[in-house]
């Protein structure tokens, strides 16, 4: 009897102890400051705050310059900078009157959709205005976030020219998908750009890396058939082919380690990257980056605070009702209760889950299912005739078969790419996964039986 | 027969909410919240610290009983973003007005923008969701016509369906009637309605097989 009340009384100074680190945390004193030991919450964007980005239609000119036949040349100017007789000079506006229409700012819109989620944006807000083809872009804000922004100016054409003649070859419409791929070299893993490209494109590489070829001739002279590689117009790679490829694949090499998994993963990163442009498909308007901010999220509000007052009345309540109704098992209920919402709230800041307010709604569903559950075990504790071991085993098996749906909607959607979602998943699945253990250790260890008989 | 006839009543009274809904839907536009729907952001940039005490007087006196949102701009403390319905050129003034004398700045144009922030379209806000709530609905289906399979496989798929369906088609439809704004609390309320839905549906499977089970032992 004795031991049974030591075991108790140790448990629940446990459970205490567990509580003051759970929501005060354990500070020491760090370079004269004092410093929470635990890892701190990570916040999610309605919480925290979102780098906000405004994209505009770009009002820039291009200077463009034709030769004496009215066609189009980059070489049109003397060393002084004057042109060439006979040459003519355009002042031409990026973004011609025509291409200015709603579909088109539908499409830039839908490509920086794409390209975000090629990258792996988990999270995001983006709006357009009709109006002007203003884009407003809320992302959370990373270290990755500048880099990620800075990508959505880009236009996404890409295309193989002939080095000499500069006509287009292939474009993005032969391209079927893009993406970084790596592989172990003798050197070390070397991370390439695989672009994959449709039955169109296929047929064409081939004919391409036929005829793209260094060959040397009956007198020795060596003759090569060089081809650029273009992203909006900027040389990325200038090269000839050494062997015909069929297979519809081209592998273009973004750089090799032997050791170092930065350099790696900074390969890696370019390469998704780059893929991420060419497979987001081309925006028909030329955008640009106006303003980049980090926004703060809007104070709670009144109504927000009253809720949340209006949560922690009820919780109270429930308590109150417990201790009066259940005597000791109901104070033990409620001290395993706010216990366990400590040690959720302990994984939640291990686990590296984004709180939000959606998460905020899935601890809310968790402390009702609790709450069930406890409910449940208490009135069981006051009828006659029934063990201690039967009433829980009792109240495990009704509470699994309830309780599976909440665990499949946590596990479906811990394995969505979207933070929110990942997010709600996540809390449900470590609330869950605790409460099953917590409460069975805590209705084994503290709830008497003989007490509430009485 | 009792709790049938209850039953008919809830379905009754669905039905009824759920047609108030679309009369609603069709009467007006939704409502969404300040910051979902397009409004006037004006970017204010300072330069030095400020209170926001008395800017909320500020807004408050320019913007009166209109709603407003004020959000930090970076860190520093310097700078915020005032987001409002609509801005007229004699609040703007008004605005610059008061924060040039507050805050001492001569080049109250360049500290003040406002911008147009478009509206947050509906299916963006719900798209992200469509998938795993079909994939997780399809599954928990699944589970319910497998775990009660004695109260009839069709009846407790189709109920559950049914009050999953009823239930959502009433939330949406109490957003439109009360004119609730639609937010960012629009979704994650959804899912805890379709959570406590699919619980309470369950609950009572489970306490109909415990019924049975005990008419059994009594038999």
């Amino acid at each position: 009897m004795k031991k049974n009340k030591l075991v108790k009384l140790l448990t629940i100074l446990i459970i205490i102890s567990i509580c003051f680190i759970s929501f005060a945390g354990i500070w020491i004193k760090k370079q004269g400051q004092m410093k929470n030991v635990l890892p701190d919450y990570i916040l999610g964007m309605n919480i925290s705050g979102t780098r906000t980005a405004k994209f505009n239609v770009s009002d820039e000119t291009e200077e463009i310059i034709y030769d004496a036949e009215g066609n189009v040349t980059t070489e049109g100017t003397n060393e002084d900078g004057s042109l060439k007789e006979g040459y003519t000079k355009e002042d031409k506006k990026v973004n011609s009157e025509e291409v200015l229409t709603q579909n088109n700012y539908e499409t830039v819109k839908k490509v920086m959709e794409k390209r975000l989620e090629n990258i792996g944006v988990s999270e995001y807000v983006i709006r357009l205005n009709n109006q002007n083809g203003e884009i407003i872009l809320e992302l959370p804000e990373n270290s990755n976030t500048d880099e990620i922004i800075s990508n959505l100016t880009y236009l996404g054409k890409f295309e193989i020219k002939d080095s000499q003649t500069d006509e287009v070859l292939i474009n993005n419409n032969d391209v079927k998908q893009a993406s970084a791929v790596y592989g172990s070299t003798n050197s070390g893993t070397a991370v390439y750009l695989s672009i994959e490209f449709n039955k169109e494109g296929k047929e064409k590489l081939e004919n391409i890396t036929k005829t793209y070829i260094s060959s040397t001739d009956e007198d020795g002279n060596k003759t090569t058939k060089n081809i650029s590689i273009e992203l909006d117009e900027e040389t990325m790679l200038e090269t000839y082919f050494s062997e015909t490829i069929s297979n519809g694949i081209l592998q273009l090499t973004i750089g090799s380690a032997s050791t170092s998994n930065e350099e790696i993963a900074s390969y890696i990163k370019q390469a998704n990257q780059v893929a991420g442009l060419i497979d987001g498909g081309v925006m028909p308007i030329h955008y640009e980056l106006e303003q980049n901010n980090y926004m703060s999220a809007p104070a709670f509000e009144m109504i927000e605070k009253v809720v949340l007052g209006i949560i922690f009345a009820v919780v109270l309540i429930g308590f109150i009702y417990w201790i009066i109704r259940y005597k000791a098992n109901g104070i033990f209920a409620t001290i395993s209760y706010i216990g366990w919402l400590a040690i959720t709230l302990l994984v939640i800041r291990y686990a590296n889950v984004s709180i939000s307010l959606e998460t905020i709604l899935a601890i809310i569903t968790l402390l009702i299912c609790n709450y069930l559950i406890l409910q449940y075990t208490l009135k069981q504790f006051t009828k006659k005739g029934e063990s201690k071991n039967g009433i829980i085993n009792k109240t495990y098996k009704r509470y699994a078969s309830i309780f599976a749906p909440i665990a499949i909607l946590s596990v479906v959607f811990t394995f969505i790419n979207w933070l929110s979602i990942s997010s709600i998943g996540m809390v449900l699945f470590w609330g869950m996964t605790i409460l099953t253990v917590y409460d069975y250790i805590v209705m084994k260890i503290l709830f008497e039986i003989k007490e509430v008989k009485k | 027969m009792k709790k049938t006839k209850t039953l008919k009543i809830m379905y009754i009274v669905a039905i009824v909410v759920i047609i108030a809904g679309i009369v609603a839907t069709c009467v007006w536009k939704t409502n969404f919240s300040l910051l979902y729907d397009e409004h006037k952001r004006i970017d204010v940039y300072l330069g030095k610290d400020y209170n926001i005490e008395d800017i909320k007087q500020i807004t408050s006196d320019v913007f009166a009983g209109e709603k407003v949102v004020i959000q930090e701009i970076e860190t520093f403390h310097d700078s915020l973003a005032i987001n409002v319905k609509q801005v007229n050129d004699e609040q703007l003034n008004s605005l610059k007005e008061k924060i040039k004398t507050k805050y001492e700045i001569e080049e109250i144009d360049d500290a003040i923008v406002s911008t147009t922030i478009p509206h947050y379209r509906i299916r963006n806000i719900i798209k992200p969701y469509i998938i795993p709530m079909l994939i997780t609905t399809l599954i928990i289906l699944a589970y319910v016509a497998i775990r009660y399979l004695n109260l009839g496989m069709f009846k407790v798929v189709f109920t559950l369906l049914l009050r999953l369906i009823v239930l959502e088609a009433v939330f949406v439809s109490i957003i439109e009637i009360v004119r609730i704004p639609v937010g960012v609390y629009t979704i994650p309320f959804g899912i805890l309605v379709y959570i406590l839905v699919t619980i309470l549906t369950v609950v009572g499977y489970e306490n109909e097989i415990t019924k049975r089970k005990e008419k059994e032992k009594k038999k």
